[in-house]
């Protein structure tokens, strides 16, 4: 894919989503579904990068174009998430006037319940392939109770499911 | 052009502020904010309160703000408070200084990161974290879905909901592209997720 297509990607991504993680269904569609470029691996070493390095969360964006495309896929990415959050300056212009009107709470509950469902959707797609290995079961199952119930944060998390995926390695337990 | 006003009060304290000076402080922001989304707010208020640029509630009314932008919340507030400072270049300048360090962070450790995963230790660790990205997503759907839902108004929590199942059912299922599905959700928002009048 080329470096226009590339951005275009994201910036269209980075265009329908508001907030960290928000881009994931829409580049999870792009990248994974549609040209088969990425794998859910890919997506998941993005995510845990995002979560180490100083910086929003939502940088994992930089990560997936970099595995897209390199450097020039990751300056894509950058330029893709650089460029919608200057609609912010019309906000703060339009902020008094439509605010509390009710199409627009309607419009950004609209939003967010889109993004809800395909957070499910994102969630289900990394779950499915997991379901013929009890071990992968285990550990999608304990750090989905833990970061609902204890409201953890998610980079520990991350590392002790791969650590559990070290000692499944070492054990020789089957992980998919 | 200074207007001096209390850490309570919603305010900007100083304009103009000069644009190198706005990259500088954004690019520390950046560097220093470990700790993803919550670790940067922390240290983006800590920056520019203790600069005595903007007050604490001009910041809350700010992150608000931002996260009604499409896109990362957190460019999105860089873009509001440089633009406060000083227009359209400062919110350039701040985005900028705030964008730049930790791509440069990041491309280095997504490099370093491809190297691990190329060791079957690495690749047993990343399947491992496969899991953990799974129950993420899905704690973060319940997340969202608990503080957005608008539980007081009965009628449009319900709809939400069913649009929630929808979506999830439309793209999982029927493989319906996923933008289309978000603008559905803005449109069906617009006209039934109102929120109802004395609905508390």
């Amino acid at each position: 894919m080329g470096f226009v297509e590339l951005f275009l990607v994201f910036l269209k991504a980075s265009f329908l989503s508001s907030g960290g993680l928000a881009p994931l269904p829409l580049l999870q569609d792009e990248l994974i579904v549609q040209r088969h470029m990425l794998t859910n691996e890919d997506f998941a070493s993005a995510l845990a990068i995002g979560r180490i390095g100083p910086g929003p969360n939502g940088k994992f964006v930089l990560s997936i174009g970099y595995y897209a495309g390199g450097v020039p896929g990751l300056v894509a990415a950058l330029l893709g998430v650089m460029i919608p959050p200057f609609l912010a300056i019309e906000l703060v212009r339009a902020h008094r006037r439509l605010a509390t009107r009710p199409w627009v709470v309607g419009l950004t509950r609209g939003i967010t319940a889109s993004a809800v469902g395909l957070l499910c959707a994102v969630g289900y797609s990394f779950a499915e392939p997991l379901v013929t290995a009890p071990a992968s079961v285990a550990i999608f199952g304990v750090s989905l109770g833990v970061l609902v119930f204890t409201k953890a944060d998610t980079l520990p998390v991350l590392i002790l499911g791969s650590l559990a995926g070290i000692g499944c390695y070492l054990a020789g337990v089957p992980l998919v | 052009m200074a207007s001096r006003a209390y850490a309570g009060e919603i305010g900007v304290l100083v304009h103009n502020v000069p644009l190198w000076k706005l990259f500088l402080a954004f690019a520390r922001i950046s560097i220093r904010g470990w700790g993803g989304g919550t670790g940067t707010i922390y240290t983006m208020h800590h920056e520019l309160v203790r600069r005595g640029w903007i007050t604490s509630a001009q910041f809350g009314l700010d992150f608000g703000l931002s996260r009604i932008v499409p896109g990362i919340n957190l460019c999105a507030l860089a873009v509001i408070v440089g633009y406060r400072l000083n227009g359209v270049w400062g919110s350039i300048a701040s985005s900028a200084g705030f964008l730049l360090p930790f791509s440069l962070v990041t491309l280095l450790l997504t490099v370093g990161f491809a190297e691990l995963t190329a060791n079957p230790f690495g690749g047993a660790a990343v399947k491992g974290a496969v899991a953990v990205t799974a129950g993420l997503t899905f704690a973060l759907a319940l997340e969202t879905a608990q503080s957005w839902l608008p539980w007081s108004e009965r009628l449009p929590a319900l709809l939400m909901a069913v649009y929630i199942a929808l979506s999830f059912i439309l793209v999982t299922f029927a493989h319906v592209n996923v933008a289309l599905v978000i603008v559905g959700g803005a449109i069906a928002g617009a006209v039934f997720f109102r929120p109802v009048e004395g609905g508390a």
